[in-house]
């Protein structure tokens, strides 16, 4: 198949590029310099260590044997991995029939660390303009999203969390998606 | 949102956050979950790394060794392919150098394409690596390997192929040699001969 390169600086795209190739020198790079990430964010959605290490696995395998099917045309490396990770993470939280809010505290901190920007030189603008659109959101339409993209939350445990029909809960999120576009947009 | 409206692209967001589940979608809907994807995907780099713990890593390369090995032998096939043309230009071109390395592709003698072993043989250190194809023999059959040197008439049994790659010291080998592959019932040919040849291959000098 003929894909283009990925832009220079994506490095993560030019190592999946070699990882589609079979190269596992290009697969202990990327392991290196993104498990960390990745690994947070699984172990931020499963909450539990155990699980989160099975679904972590299960990413880095993937990543292997799916490298092929990330295209450069589509989008940066990191957000193709972010997405993979994520789905992984929900995976192994739905076939442990969790539903999803496995840590405990109700208050999400929206910044837990703040993000490298020498790491992420053109990612840092993205992150301020998301960070910036969901400050416009009110608290709990805020809280929705962030639960539901940290913690693999459905419809229904976002309902019995909030304590609200589920169908409130599915007005509250679209209004809020809606609300987030336009400004990500504007 | 071409094509699928509000009501479309809400749900596309909905699918990027996984509130619904995964279901059948349209090139356009499929486009607007990947927007949404490509929205939240910052949201990842906002969570501090943790480590993972280190036997991780190992149990992953564990489960993805020789997974690469299909991958490999298709990178091996063109590389013989590429030797073969440049051999040949070569022996036009210079006297014959020395070769460091010699390789036999075994390959289907009903497909061509595809190769059942790949053989080896580092001249310098005298280890010959068989890299088997993954395949499976029928019931109660098994494949066994055979070489047979340049000039001979009867070929000699190296034992069953190998489910991995093998190295072998003093299996010496040259240029103009065959091996070959062959079907047997189960424990290996009951004659010392091949009973059904699949797969043959020469032996070739690639140089280094």
């Amino acid at each position: 198949m003929n894909r283009p390169d990925p832009p220079p600086h994506d490095h993560e795209g030019r190592l999946l590029g070699a990882i589609a190739r079979g190269d596992r020198a290009a697969f202990s790079e990327l392991y290196q310099r993104i498990g960390p990430k990745l690994f947070a964010l699984v172990l931020r959605i499963c909450g539990d260590k155990a699980l989160a290490e099975d679904a972590f696995q299960e990413v880095f395998v993937a990543v292997w044997r799916e490298a092929e099917r990330f295209d450069p045309a589509r989008g940066r490396a990191g957000a193709w991995l972010a997405v993979l990770a994520r789905n992984r993470a929900i995976d192994a939280l739905r076939r442990a029939g969790k539903p999803g809010g496995a840590c405990s505290e109700r208050e999400i901190a929206l910044i837990e660390a703040l993000p490298d920007e020498t790491q992420h030189p053109e990612g840092s603008l993205a992150i301020m303009m998301l960070l910036d659109c969901l400050s416009r959101l009110d608290l709990r339409t805020r809280e929705l999203v962030l639960l539901a993209y940290y913690e693999g939350h459905t419809r229904e445990s976002l309902a019995e969390r909030f304590d609200s029909p589920v169908n409130t809960v599915k007005t509250w999120l679209r209004r809020g998606l809606a609300d987030l576009r336009t400004c990500m947009d504007g | 949102m071409a094509g699928i409206g509000e009501r479309g692209d809400l749900t596309a967001a909905e699918r990027a956050l996984g509130l619904i589940p995964p279901g059948r979608e349209s090139v356009a809907e499929r486009a607007a979950r990947e927007t949404w994807e490509a929205r939240f995907a910052v949201l990842a780099d906002l969570v501090a790394p943790v480590a993972p713990p280190e036997r991780l890593f190992e149990a992953i390369e564990a489960r993805i060794d020789g997974e690469g090995q299909e991958r490999l032998l298709e990178r091996l096939r063109r590389r013989v392919r590429l030797w073969q043309a440049t051999a040949a230009v070569a022996l036009v071109l210079a006297p014959p150098a020395p070769a460091k390395r010699y390789v036999a592709v075994v390959q289907a003698d009903a497909d061509p394409s595809a190769p059942g072993m790949i053989v080896q043989f580092d001249v310098q250190s005298g280890v010959a690596t068989l890299v088997p194809v993954p395949m499976e023999a029928p019931p109660d059959r098994a494949f066994e390997m055979w070489q047979l040197p340049a000039g001979a008439t009867r070929p000699v049994s190296l034992g069953l192929l190998p489910s991995e790659p093998t190295l072998r010291r003093g299996l010496n080998t040259a240029p103009g040699d065959t091996f070959a592959i062959s079907l047997e019932p189960a424990g290996g040919s009951p004659t010392g001969q091949p009973t059904m040849p699949l797969y043959h291959g020469r032996v070739i000098a690639v140089g280094d």
